[in-house]
């Protein structure tokens, strides 16, 4: 069984990476201390938490009603609506509309990693920026995001400074403010010539087809209002019903990630428009002229089926989980492919990856249970990691080793 | 009425845990029969999805036991035994289980733990996840016993009881991947054990005290089980 080895090497050579452990440490830390305090500042957000969770259950129970409901309202709106089934249907959906010789300046999105999109779009000759600094980055190393919020946590500031000096054609220093300042002015430019501008969602409401996009940074903003179409790429299990879950949504994930409000937030609703001139209506004002919005499936509906996997779908990606977790910051994105982490072994098996790569994954969680104590959705990772062991079981997926003990057990009694 | 012992595999195969279990019993002057020497709980079938095959080794188990009570040292074995027998896999169980920290905590109120020894030592606790967030939520019942040990100055860790941070050792982890495992371990004495001054590490849990022990490499911090620990204390 390759794939057991492979990644046991992996895993171990990250755990001897002496700059993922110093920065991981440090991320838990000030993680802990954020947290704290938001939800000391907001100590309500608990309640809107339990809220918030019930209303994901009852779109992920009837994610058929919601779909069509949110397809309807993006239709009214004058975006244009699109359903893919799997990642090789948005894939098509998504070359018709761009096409080939476009720039495209793409926000943080890890929906559009499981379609491995920069790759495809690439390969359609047309050139990709990452926005989000940390994805930036990620991009130029050629690697791939190591956290759900903050991909490039692994990666040192002499790192950054290293390959930033390359592309700058000059030496500059290893200081965080330097090196995002050389990657503002890089980027500045990108947007306004972008021809398209790519995202994900936090949450899109089946009332309006509001789309919710929350952000530090100010590249979300930018991607989705300067070039002149804007494509959102949304799993299902994204919609909420109303714009009033949408806010709620938005004061748990920022309260559970630590923060007391994320910089900005952008609703999205419908392509610019403007009638201003003898009332004749005219799209594209000053943002976008198209809003194209794909919902994707890619195996959410299959994970709903499951009574205990079906909880995983509930993840805002708020990040709590894998700070809490005692393994997740020695090996971070390591243990993962697209999904990583506790709350990434389901998604892996299901949506991004499979079963294969979701095996040595399940196998890397202790079943400690810390990190439900610190979901907002109350997930229960450890019971879905068993559950996914069960079905790994049926597929033939246990590790050797592991297999030799259960088989012992059999045999004599006992597994050593 | 004689009580059980249900061992555990990774008790009986590990001497140091074994002898000391065994000599504290005979200290006590407890009469018991021994269970769960050549019959595992089935926690490793569970753990690699062989629900069928749990549920067959549970009946053995089941069938094995004569006693009215069984107590056992290790948390896996409790949970599996106590909640997923019946919860998860549905077979009856008949009998009442204890883990050690239960039954010793038992022993302390009747008087019966002759603790006159000085033990002179700065020492905190480790909740094993098991009979703790989750399991059954034991947490008073071993700090009781010792803070009871003469000469223990016993300090608490930042993230204990339902905060716990993972020994690394559970969910087959350990068998898989067990340098990670000992990292974790490591992290953790490293982070919140070491700043404490903390001489002595305590878990009730023979795997958090494999993996604890294994993770104490380069630090001054020494691992021993809680059966050890009172040991130390007896006369
Ligand atoms: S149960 Fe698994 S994912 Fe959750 S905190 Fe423990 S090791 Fe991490
Ligand atoms: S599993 Fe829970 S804590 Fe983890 S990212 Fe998802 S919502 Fe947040």
């Amino acid at each position: 069984m390759d794939e057991f080895k492979i990644y046991k090497k992996q895993i171990y050579k990250v755990l001897k990476d002496p700059f993922t452990r110093r920065a991981l440490r440090r991320a838990v830390d000030s993680f802990r201390k954020n947290r704290d305090n938001a939800l000391k500042v907001f100590p309500y957000a608990k309640k809107e938490a339990e809220i918030l969770k019930k209303t994901k259950d009852e779109v992920i129970d009837n994610f058929d009603h919601y779909v069509e409901k949110t397809l309807k309202a993006v239709e009214q709106m004058h975006a244009i609506p699109y359903y893919a089934r799997d990642a090789s249907e948005a894939l098509e959906i998504i070359k018709k509309i761009v096409g080939t010789g476009k720039t495209i300046v793409k926000a943080k999105s890890i929906t559009s990693e499981e379609l491995d999109l920069n790759q495809h779009l690439e390969e359609w000759d047309n050139k990709v920026y990452e926005t989000d600094l940390g994805e930036f980055i990620v991009q130029l190393l050629k690697s791939r995001p190591m956290h759900i919020l903050a991909p490039a946590v692994n990666i040192p500031r002499e790192k950054v400074a290293e390959i930033f000096s390359e592309i700058a054609g000059e030496e500059l220093p290893a200081d965080p403010a330097r090196l995002a300042g050389f990657a503002r002015e890089f980027l500045r430019d990108k947007f306004f010539k972008a021809d398209i501008g790519i995202s994900g969602a936090n949450a899109i409401t089946s009332d309006t087809g509001t789309i919710f996009l929350i952000e530090n940074e100010g590249n979300i903003r930018l991607s989705t209002s300067a070039p002149p179409v804007h494509i959102a790429i949304i799993g299902i299990e994204k919609i909420l019903p109303t714009l009033k879950d949408g806010m709620r949504l938005l004061e748990v994930v920022s309260r559970y990630a630590g923060y007391l409000a994320m910089s900005y937030v952008s609703l999205i609703s419908a392509p610019s428009k403007t009638g201003d001139i003898e009332k004749v209506v005219v799209y594209g004002a000053h943002g976008p002229k198209e809003l194209h919005v794909i919902l994707m499936d890619n195996g959410r509906t299959e994970a709903a089926k499951d009574p205990i996997v079906k909880t995983a779908l509930r993840c805002l990606r708020c990040g709590a989980c894998m700070y809490e977790c005692p393994v997740y910051p020695l090996i971070t994105g390591y243990w993962g492919y697209k999904y990583m982490g506790g709350i990434g072994i389901p998604w892996t098996a299901y949506v991004s990856g499979g079963f294969e790569k979701a095996a040595p994954m399940a196998f890397t969680c202790t079943l400690c249970g810390r990190c439900v104590k610190y979901c907002p959705m109350e997930i229960d990772t450890p019971k879905i990691t068993e559950r996914i062991r069960e079905i790994l079981n049926e597929k033939g997926l246990i590790p050797p080793y592991i297999e030799d003990l259960a088989r012992n057990i059999e045999e004599k009694g006992v597994p050593y | 009425m004689a009580i059980g012992i249900f061992f555990g595999c990774t008790t009986r195969s590990t001497p140091y845990l074994y002898d000391n279990l065994v000599e504290f019993l005979k200290r006590v002057g407890v009469e018991y029969e021994s269970y769960g020497l050549d019959l595992c709980c089935g926690a490793p079938l569970i753990l690699a999805g062989k629900i069928k095959e749990a549920k067959e080794q549970a009946k053995k188990v089941v069938a094995s036991i004569k006693t009215d009570v069984i107590v056992t040292p290790c948390p896996h074995c409790y949970f599996i035994i106590k909640h997923e027998y019946p919860e998860k896999l549905g077979v009856e169980v008949p009998f009442k289980v204890l883990h050690i920290t239960q039954f010793v905590k038992d022993l302390l109120d009747q008087g019966k733990l002759k603790l006159k020894e000085n033990f002179e030592t700065i020492m905190t606790y480790h909740d094993p996840c098991y009979i703790g967030r989750q399991g059954d939520g034991i947490y008073d019942e071993p700090r009781a016993v010792l803070k009871s040990i003469p000469g223990v100055k016993y300090v608490e860790l930042e993230h204990t009881r339902e905060d716990t941070t993972c020994c690394g050792g559970g969910g087959f982890v350990r068998a898989f991947l067990p340098r990670l495992s000992a990292e974790v371990a490591h992290e953790k004495i490293e982070r919140e054990v070491k700043p404490l001054g903390v001489e002595t590490l305590v878990s009730s849990c023979p795997f958090c005290y494999l993996n604890l022990n294994d993770g104490s490499y380069g630090t001054e911090v020494k691992v021993i089980d809680l059966i050890d620990a009172l040991l130390k204390g007896m006369e």
